[in-house]
């Protein structure tokens, strides 16, 4: 095992690595911005070195700072956490060019993970179910009219090179194709200097599934159940759960034997993500593969008893996955709410700030990953997560009144956050079902922007109002 | 102060690569110039020193030389102690880096006031090295 690494990273995943650290008597190295000279990480960890700005691309970006500060204070490998460096295939390799090992895949898994067009082509070649559409790239017009016809309309036009919703087009109706067509090669191509895109089944109201998995350097790959990510606004998770409501055992052992012939196809070892979309008939289709660990890991680790980051630790060492199964059957049920500073009554407007009252929940069976603390400053910067609040439970309904009971104790001021909506999503009949999509918060969006007003306190009302 | 010695003062910190510096005029005289990347701003702190305070005492300059990079430091020919007198273009030690070796420099004439690093110190961004009196 390694005596110390680097955290190439920030906020609540960079505790969280450096906390399973701490406990396996790991050293831990800390890099920071000039925006972060007081933050948690820098505090907690056993050395921490200022890399640059607060501008992430000069400092939590910067590759040249982070493997001078590694190679300065003699860590053995780096840890990227999510966001940042930790998809950039480049940086993977690297690292393991100057000596240090990259906890995370090979960077030519991520780089081909990175390509949605090429993981596409490689997962059917792999016999794993994608949407239907194109093979490959599309750049004629008519005959990406005509594949769209064939598969059925509404379809989905996508950049190759693409993320985050840009370049991509919905297309409902067969005579609106081809002026969204031009649109979506246009919008590619601004934004990522490639105008290829691709055509793909559009699927109404799926539900968002993930399997966890994670592999040895001795081809040893095990899935950890599914996570439920459906309730999501704009393509941002808010809330996750494992198992997922919608899940079978019978499709769970199907996910998780999907799932790990897709890692396989590309000798994937580390922890990482295969998403599905799920529709109401059970059939599940591939979406896309992050080659990192995921903000809503923790969710997995409470109902599998694993800590993953140790995981991520030890099959980076070279050891073999302590785990003889390929499915971990999940143990009870988790939930995570996402506390971000943002404010639901303003359309979940960003509102960083000071945080000048903080009081975290506790008690059994409630679990807080964060980095923030009293006085704490949300810099604009940086994302707006504030933190994860999970709870577990023997069945779904007691984690769910957990969470609520916990999302009340759960005091931030000097800010707004998301805490008023999840509140309101754990009581809501839908959701307490578990039938629910994507669509969500779509659609109860509105009755909750009225529970929220109606129940204002009086005196904050009057002051909006005026 | 007058205005040629402002922009003296702005060339001698452009050329060092300086970004603040504080000269002391006389007792309880004290300004504070700070130069951003772009555009260049002079910001004076504290009191106004008026050109009679200039009359009284030596201007006397010190400066901060600090790292804009990250690595592991070692001292060049010498290893630099308080009163050592430093002559404009010298080395004074250099900052090595995964890729990289860069060499602190000094580029007037000048003591040092204090020393902030030993050999091996991993320097990070914006850390202290020296303190410098100029002349």
């Amino acid at each position: 095992m390694f005596s110390k690494i680097l955290v190439a990273n920030r906020g609540e995943i960079a505790v969280r690595v450096i906390r399973t650290c701490k406990r396996m008597g790991i050293a831990t190295v800390a890099v920071y911005s000039e925006a972060d000279q007081n933050a948690l990480h820098v505090q907690m960890a056993d050395e921490a070195y200022c890399i640059g700005p607060a501008r992430p691309d000069l400092s939590y970006l910067n590759i040249p700072n982070i493997l001078s500060v590694a190679h300065a204070s003699n860590c053995e490998a780096i840890h990227p956490g999510y966001g940042f460096l930790s998809e950039n295939p480049s940086f993977a390799e690297i690292v393991e060019k100057c000596g240090f090992v990259f906890i995370g895949p090979e960077h030519r898994a991520i780089e081909r993970m990175g390509q949605k067009s090429v993981a596409r082509d490689l997962m059917i070649r792999s016999g794993v179910p994608v949407m239907p559409g194109s093979q490959g790239s599309v750049e004629d017009e008519r005959e990406a009219l005509e594949i769209a016809r064939q598969i059925g309309f509404p379809v989905l036009i996508k950049a190759t090179s693409g993320g985050g919703g840009k370049g991509m087009r919905l297309v409902e109706r067969e005579e609106d194709f081809n002026n969204l067509f031009r649109m979506a090669q246009g919008e590619a191509e601004s934004s990522f200097a490639d105008k290829r895109v691709y055509v793909e089944k559009y699927m109404r109201n799926p539900r968002h599934i993930e399997v966890q998995i994670i592999g040895d350097r001795h081809g040893k790959i095990v899935a950890l159940g599914e996570r439920e990510c459906s309730i999501q606004r704009r393509h941002q998770k808010l809330i996750e759960e494992s198992p997922s409501p919608a899940v079978s055992p019978d499709l769970r052992r199907e996910l998780a034997e999907t799932a790990i012939r897709a890692a396989k196809a590309i000798n994937y070892y580390n922890a990482g993500t295969i998403e599905f979309l799920l529709d109401s008939d059970g059939k599940f289709f591939f979406m896309e593969m992050n080659t990192r660990l995921q903000v809503e890991h923790p969710v997995t680790e409470m109902v599998c008893n694993y800590d993953l980051v140790e995981l991520q630790l030890r099959v980076a060492a070279g050891e073999h996955l302590p785990i003889e199964a390929d499915l971990v059957e999940p143990y009870g049920w988790a939930i995570e709410c996402r506390i971000n500073a943002e404010d639901p009554a303003m359309s979940f407007i960003p509102c960083p700030g000071r945080i000048e009252k903080y009081l975290v929940p506790g008690g059994p069976w409630v679990r807080v990953d964060s980095a923030a603390y009293q006085n704490y400053l949300i810099s604009s910067n940086y994302d707006s997560m504030v933190a994860k609040l999970i709870a577990w439970g023997r069945t779904r309904d007691e984690a769910l009144d957990r969470m609520s009971a916990a999302l009340r104790e759960y005091k931030v001021e000097g800010i707004e956050t998301t805490i008023p909506f999840h509140i309101h999503v754990m009581k809501h009949p839908d959701f307490r079902s578990g039938n629910f999509s994507t669509s969500f918060v779509d659609k109860h969006f509105a009755a909750f922007l009225k529970e929220l007003n109606d129940n204002r306190p009086v005196e904050k009302a009057a002051t909006a109002a005026s | 102060m007058e205005a040629e010695q402002i922009r003296k003062i702005y060339e001698a910190m452009n050329e060092n690569g300086f970004n603040s510096i504080e000269l002391e005029l006389a007792e309880d005289h004290k300004i504070r110039m700070q130069l951003e990347h772009a555009p260049v701003r002079v910001a004076v702190a504290e009191d106004q020193p008026g050109v009679a305070d200039l009359e009284n005492g030596t201007l006397k300059t010190q400066v901060e030389i600090r790292s804009d990079k990250v690595g592991s430091f070692a001292f060049a020919e010498r290893q630099l102690k308080v009163g050592d007198r430093i002559k404009k273009g010298e080395t004074l030690g250099s900052i090595k880096g995964i890729s990289f070796q860069d060499r602190v420099k000094c580029s007037l004439d000048g003591t040092i006031a204090s020393v902030e690093v030993e050999p091996g110190t991993i320097v990070d961004y914006g850390r202290l090295l020296f303190v410098v009196d100029l002349e």
